[in-house]
């Protein structure tokens, strides 16, 4: 019936498909005669200059990426069956071919493809080449190819500056293969050639493009760091990669460390974060301590409780400066600051958390407060309780040292998880903004390999300790809750697919026999790069689940695609199914 | 069963039981993301717990530092299970006698307690920091035996009275040195769960132990389990009581045997010598 509406096209798949059958009969006459030989795929990945190839999803489906960009599907083609030159892309704008090509579609004019795609495909009307121009802007670029005969035959394709996919042999029977080119760092990808020595279909399309940035970033780093340090690198490196616009604000506390005078020691008045924040006539039951307001310090270990209010006015600032809404991304007491500005936001119902904010990123956050805090003296006896608690010892020591630097400081004191500050906080997040939520946590562990049978079998391992990324525990997912010890899960209302948190695992095997306090399994776990303190600058040696398929990635590429699809508007929808509590 | 006739028996055997272990590491691994109770621990660094010793009658134990070049010399840190974790202000007054006793004395001074602290009844070393942190009236008087790892002291918190006190490892492992043969040799997965440490049984109940054991024997058999050398008792330095001795087992499977050594390691928890872990060199 689908063929009677459309008698011109009957008459042409009817002649392409004998001439397949032609081709087929031909090629397997070849084959049994031992003329063809076995065909590789290659699925090597490899650049040239700025623009990369990668052909690794064969003739399966499309992967949601290429390189560090989010793909978009073309829409099914709206033009009419024939002769057609270019074809729309997501966004509005097309891609042009030349020469004109033949619209068909799966199973309407071209007999077999693969993945079990079924749309829309362009065939080159004989011609062994075709050139495809992208829309202005197209970083990233995949098709599939598949040869007219129904035999294997070479199909290459390069780019404008002469980055080729190399021969790819592609079978002309169900072996539509996968072509896909991502160009990093300012450059874009403008024409693709496709060549082979008999004529052939493309299709399947998927396109990324940079648009101006849909959000921009704001980054708020931890204690006793500066906003100038180069924390993350790697990270928003991937971003700037994807999104080469894209706009990447750090954040100045009050009091921030980068406000050391360049010479004579103290601190430089005129820096901003020098500024007293002036308090709101509302605070909404936010604590806020200026005790430590002056003598003027700048050693990022100010009260939280101000620095969620700056927070606040500098996220109105970049809405309107930059027209779009602000995606939050904090590390350690960032992590803090941005819950603690959500907690003030929401309370005060002053439309910024709600209505300014794109999303939140946090990056082993202080969300529940720090044990260190509370070992590190904010308790009744002061700083000497760090050294007279002798559990905390040098294994410890040294993260004390860089995460609770001051502990008569007001920051060290605010990560208390049974201080007042952690805990209104949490009590004030039952109404967090409707938002995405993404959070990354250290789970560190110290297990006992107990066997029982020879060659290791019959083994189980046992926690004997949950250390979170040691200077924060796990903790819970559940914001309202301020445990104990304090921790840096935080999920609220559980997984979804645009509100995610991923587990960092990392253990180590501890004999107690021959490490009986733990000497050895403590500097393990003190030196992985899930520890908190070694986080910033080794994140992209921690690696995760993605959330979409549960492959193991990196964690720093796996945040990139999460904020790059939102700067481009986009959601990298997480599947539920991978979610693990 | 045969899974490949190029590799010969052994091979075979040894891949199939590979495979359950697999299994089995899997799904313990999953098991652990549920672990009812977290037991988050805080350090103990040797330079600062040098010495000490375990009530083995309730797991109370008694840290530390007896490095007289340490500065934290003379500090100590005590676990009573009920109580908490206790650690004073200031070092205590540390006074060798001879190379066996050492006496230490505290107090009455300032001292801290952190009640809500889930302790680490046995291996003396784990605790999760838990609960605030509140100042006491500490009072310490006792003698350690850094060498054999006993001692004996007497404590008052806030004017209350606890005894801490220790007697040498008891060497009588050699009973549930047998009873893991027995087990071994019977299949018996119920009753080497039963003679295992507390640890384990914190991290998986008997049904899912029972399971795993026997999926990971497949249709093999411990034919034979024997002793194969000495008992050797040892107080390691956080005075946790372990016993280790070499054994021997013959393996049938498939048709096949195979001869195996290895060292049984037990450990003095909850009163009882229990089944650690075994380590096979082949």
């Amino acid at each position: 019936m689908k063929f009677l509406k459309r008698p011109q096209h009957f008459a042409a798949l009817r002649r392409r498909l004998l001439r397949r059958w032609l081709s087929t009969a031909a090629a397997i006459a070849l084959t049994m005669g031992g003329a063809t030989g076995a065909v590789l795929h290659s699925e090597a990945a490899y650049a040239a200059g700025a623009i990369t190839f990668d052909d690794s999803p064969g003739t399966s489906a499309p992967a949601s990426t290429l390189g560090p960009y989010s793909m978009t599907p073309f829409s099914a083609d709206a033009q009419a069956f024939g002769t057609v030159s270019s074809v729309s892309a997501p966004g509005g704008a097309s891609v042009a071919f030349a020469p004109d090509v033949d619209h068909v579609q799966v199973g309407n004019g071209w007999a077999t493809w693969s993945n079990g795609y079924a749309g829309d495909v362009y065939w080159t009307n004989g011609a062994t080449s075709v050139t495809m121009t992208m829309p202005a802007g197209t970083k990233a670029f995949y098709f599939y190819a598949e040869p007219d005969p129904f035999a294997t035959f070479d199909i290459t394709a390069t780019t404008q500056d002469g980055s080729s996919s190399g021969v790819i042999p592609v079978d002309g029977f169900a072996g539509a293969s996968y072509f896909g080119f991502y160009a990093s760092g300012s450059s874009s990808l403008e024409t693709i050639t496709v060549t082979s020595s008999v004529d052939f279909a493309i299709g399947e399309f998927g396109i990324s493009q940079s648009a101006s940035p849909q959000a921009t970033i704001l980054f708020l780093h931890g204690v006793d760091e500066s906003y100038k340090d180069s924390l993350f690198a790697p990270l928003f490196q991937h971003i700037k990669d994807a999104v080469p616009g894209v706009s990447i604000t750090h954040f100045e506390y009050f009091q921030d460390k980068a406000d050391k005078a360049q010479s004579g020691g103290g601190c430089d008045a005129a820096a901003d974060g020098q500024h007293a924040v002036a308090l709101p006539s509302n605070l909404a039951g936010l604590p806020v301590d200026t005790s430590q307001n002056s003598p003027a310090r700048c050693d990022s270990e100010g009260d939280i409780g101000q620095n969620a209010i700056r927070l606040d006015r500098e996220i109105q600032d970049l809405y309107r400066q930059k027209g779009v809404k602000v995606i939050l991304v904090g590390y350690s007491m960032g992590g803090e600051t941005i819950r603690a500005f959500l907690s003030y936001s929401t309370q005060a119902s002053d439309g910024v958390a709600s209505g300014m904010v794109d999303s939140v990123v946090l990056l082993h956050g202080v969300e529940q407060g720090s044990w260190v805090a509370a070992a590190g003296g904010a308790v009744t006896s002061g700083a000497s309780l760090v050294t007279e608690n002798p559990f905390v010892g040098t294994a410890v020591s040294s993260l004390i040292g860089l995460f609770a630097p001051n502990p008569n400081r007001l920051a060290t004191q605010e990560f208390n998880p049974f201080g007042g500050f952690i805990k209104w906080t949490d009590s004030q997040s039952t109404k967090l903004p409707d938002l995405p939520y993404y959070n990354t946590w250290g789970d560190e562990r110290i297990v006992i390999h107990h066997c029982y049978l020879p060659f290791g079998h019959g083994c189980i391992n046992t926690d004997v300790a949950h250390w979170g990324d040691m200077v924060l525990l796990p903790g819970s997912d559940n914001p309202t809750q301020t445990p104990l010890g304090g921790g840096e899960r935080f999920l609220p209302n559980g997984f979804a697919t645009n509100r995610w948190e991923w587990a960092e695992p990392y253990q180590v095997n501890w004999n107690p026999l021959t490490d009986p306090i733990q000497i050895g399994a403590l500097s393990s776990l003190v030196g992985a790069p899930q520890q908190h303190t070694n986080y910033p600058n080794k994140q992209d040696s921690v690696t995760v689940a993605d959330c979409r398929n549960g492959e193991s990635v990196s964690v720093d590429t796996e945040i990139a695609r999460v904020i790059v699809a939102r700067l481009q508007g986009n959601l990298y929808a997480c599947d539920l199914s991978q979610a693990k509590s | 069963m045969t899974i490949s006739l190029r590799k010969g028996k052994a091979m075979t055997r040894k891949l199939r039981l590979g495979l359950a272990g697999a299994v089995i590491a899997v799904a313990v691994s999953v098991g652990i993301l549920s672990f009812q109770q977290p037991a988050t621990s805080a350090p103990a660094p040797a330079s600062v717990m040098t010495g000490g010793f375990q009530d083995r009658s309730n797991g109370a134990y008694l840290r530390i530092q007896l490095d007289s070049g340490h500065p934290g010399y003379g500090l100590f840190a005590v676990a009573i299970p009920g109580v908490g974790l206790l650690w004073p202000q200031a070092p205590a007054t540390v006074s060798p006698e001879s190379a066996q006793s050492i006496q230490i004395r505290y107090g009455d001074a300032q001292g801290f307690l952190q009640s809500q602290a889930l302790l680490d009844t046995e291996f003396g070393v784990n605790y999760q920091p838990s609960g605030p942190v509140q100042s006491i009236t500490l009072r310490l008087v006792g003698q350690v035996d850094p060498d054999h790892k006993t001692g004996s002291i007497e404590l008052w918190v806030n004017g209350t009275h606890y005894h801490l006190g220790v007697v040498a490892v008891p060497q009588t492992a050699s009973a549930s040195v047998n009873a893991y043969l027995t087990a071994l040799s019977a299949g018996d997965w119920a009753t080497l769960y039963q003679i295992s440490d507390d640890s384990l049984k914190n991290s998986i109940n008997q049904a899912d132990f029972v399971q795993q054991m026997a999926a990971a024997i497949g249709d093999g058999k411990v034919a034979t389990a024997t002793v194969n050398g000495t008992l050797i008792y040892t107080t390691s330095s956080a005075g946790v009581g372990y016993a280790t001795v070499p054994i021997s087992l013959v393996v049938t499977s498939g048709g096949s045997q195979s001869a195996h050594a290895g060292n049984l390691t037990l450990i003095f928890n909850g009163g009882q010598w229990r089944v650690l872990t075994v380590d096979f060199s082949s």
